[in-house]
């Protein structure tokens, strides 16, 4: 080859680096379909990506995966602000764990997956190790083999809106964080359904536990305060349907409840341990099988 | 080439050849459409099933089957956990009977089907649970059969979410099980509504219960142990009896009422037998032109 060729090659590579598509431009919104191809930037609807870890790795931090038909889309790891949007009339089945992991000022919502771990047996559901906000709206979590819902994010928010969480050993986790759960179920967990865990403040509302081990349990670890505010929800055919257990020196469980119904669970209907606080603020009808006494005090309506 | 080389070559053929070939293990989803084809192994979206029963077999057990479009899938009998998974905006049609015969530790979820018998099965139950285990039934409507949602599994439990069953025998009838009814309604059953038989623990929150031309709610017990039947903010109108409890002894039945409107029921609003329970937990209102206003037999406060 002569220096001519040479001179030519070159400068044909420097032309095809320029024409060439920039990488670096990620679409507002990409498209995610169970017949797509994870090839190409996914930003057209007509060529959509085929698994959510595809799509999220061609959308821009904070844009938005558009699920448009049902397929099944894999785990994923998010590690920043993403929207992930499976419509009413599509089933975005997800068999593995979606681990969150983003900066304390990332947003990730999750809405409408039907995420299943029966088959893989993969530990958790989700799990939010740092953050930030996550939204999880309209999604079913079951039999994952440790907890449906893994929210260990110091310092972080949940929101949790019209999911099921059911048949994993833990329904709902939330440590050291805070979190707010509304018109929701959490449903034969091996374990406990809605669990407020060390220095955390959960919020819970509209909501069904049935037949966990513990409905609602909120569990202060040594020196850590945990409040757990369960309103207008449903404690039945558990081991126990409200408790709280300060489980180390110095440390405060509360639970606080109003308007919800509290029955047949086996053991206990409401439960306290070592000291800990379950305040009734009115209208709670408790009883049939588990009794009916067990609020520390009760604080009237304004 | 000798032949030893050559049948050293053909083992180690057929060797890669098990090695690269795709394993034969089931599907975690398996897709169902009205389309579809019963062949292959329907993991993939662009290939799925085309009845109920062909999905459930390709699939592993605990698998989901994702019904991606409308179409008429037939009756089942699933004998493995799974979960059948019809969207909003797919009717789901099925017109025979689904059998759910499980082990104690499997657990069925059916969702979003259309269930209609009065063609092929108004002589049989539309969803019954015989074995098992747990069912959960949500987003589904069962009408036209004998009866809807039958459980008759020892100790098993079943969950009921956002369902309408109408126009049978009997809407939900629970037999020595758990079950827990949420968000749904039993309208113009020719017996029961929901039916709370023999050793059976019934909680009904948040539903409907009108014209059955028995009772709406009932709980009965003429065998022995203990039926209890739980029913919160719930509304039970325009059926003969509104809230019924029904003991013979040995048997006992307790219903246990908070927050429901229990109203014009033809016959009585309330009604025990034979010393059962009807206890009130407050916040009932009972009335109506037709019905009376009495039949509590205790009362128990809120807390």
């Amino acid at each position: 080859m002569n220096g001519a060729l040479w001179r030519s090659l070159v400068m044909s590579l420097s032309l095809v680096l320029l024409i060439a598509p920039r990488a670096s431009a990620q679409a507002a919104r990409v498209f995610l379909s169970g017949t797509g191809n994870d090839a190409g930037d996914c930003s057209n609807a007509a060529t959509p990506c085929r698994s959510l870890q595809g799509a999220i790795d061609q959308a821009a931090a904070g844009a938005e995966v558009v699920v448009v038909s049902s397929g099944g889309y894999g785990g994923a790891t998010i590690t920043k602000s993403i929207t992930v949007n499976a419509p009413t009339g599509v089933i975005a089945f997800v068999g593995r764990t979606i681990t969150v992991t983003i900066a304390g000022t990332d947003v990730v919502t999750l809405r409408g997956l039907s995420m299943n771990g029966a088959v893989f047996g993969d530990n958790y559901g989700i799990n939010f190790t740092s953050g930030g906000t996550l939204n999880i709206e309209n999604t079913v979590i079951a039999s994952f083999v440790s907890t449906g819902v893994n929210a260990t994010a110091s310092g972080s928010k949940l929101w949790v809106h019209n999911c099921d969480i059911r048949k994993n050993t833990e329904g709902i986790v939330v440590t050291g964080a805070s979190a707010v759960i509304e018109n929701s179920r959490a449903v034969e967990n091996s374990d406990v359904g809605f669990y407020a865990n060390s220095s955390s403040t959960v919020l819970i509302r509209n909501s069904v536990a049935q037949g966990n081990v513990v409905g609602y349990y909120s569990n202060s670890q040594a020196v850590s305060s945990t409040e757990m505010v369960v309103d207008s929800s449903e404690a039945t055919n558990n081991n126990y349907g409200l408790e709280s257990l300060q489980n180390g020196a110095g440390s405060v469980a509360t639970l606080r409840a109003s308007e919800c119904v509290v029955m047949n669970n086996s053991n206990v209907n409401l439960y306290t341990v070592n000291g800990s606080f379950l305040v009734s603020y009115g209208g709670n009808r408790v009883g049939g099988t588990g009794g009916n006494t067990g609020f520390t005090s009760t604080e009237v309506q304004q | 080439m000798n032949g030893t080389l050559i049948r050293r070559a053909v083992v180690v053929s057929l060797f890669l050849a098990v090695l690269v070939s795709p394993r034969a293990f089931a599907a975690a989803r398996v897709f169902l459409s009205g389309t579809g084809i019963d062949a292959g192994d329907c993991s993939d979206a662009a290939n799925p099933c085309r009845s109920l029963q062909y999905a459930i077999d390709q699939a592993a057990a605990g698998a989901e089957v994702v019904i991606v479009s409308s179409g008429g899938y037939g009756g089942a009998t699933i004998s493995k956990s799974i979960t059948v998974n019809a969207p909003t905006g797919v009717i789901a049609f099925v017109g025979k009977t689904i059998t759910v015969t499980i082990a104690s530790s499997d657990t069925v979820t059916l969702r979003g089907l259309s269930m209609n018998g009065a063609v092929l099965g108004s002589l049989t139950n539309g969803i019954d649970f015989t074995a098992g285990g747990t069912l959960n039934v949500e987003n589904t409507i069962i009408s036209g059969f004998h009866q809807g949602i039958v459980d008759t599994a020892a100790g098993s439990k079943v969950w009921v979410h956002y369902c309408d069953v109408k126009n049978m025998y009997n809407g939900i009838y629970i037999y020595g099980a758990s079950a827990i009814i949420e968000n749904s309604r039993v309208v113009e059953n020719s017996n029961i509504g929901v039916y709370a038989q023999v050793g059976s623990t019934v909680v009904v929150r948040n539903s409907v219960a009108q014209g059955n031309a028995v009772a709406g709610f009932l709980a009965q017990n003429a065998t022995g142990g203990s039926t209890v039947l739980i029913v919160d903010s719930c509304v039970s109108t325009n059926n003969a009896y509104g809230l019924y409890s029904y003991q013979s002894a040995p048997g006992v039945a307790t219903v246990r009422a908070g927050k429901n409107i229990v109203m014009n029921n033809a016959t009585a609003n309330l009604i025990t037998f034979n010393g059962s329970s009807m206890i009130s937990h407050g916040g009932n209102r009972i009335g109506g032109a037709a019905g009376g206003t009495t039949g509590f037999t205790g009362t128990e406060a809120q807390q």
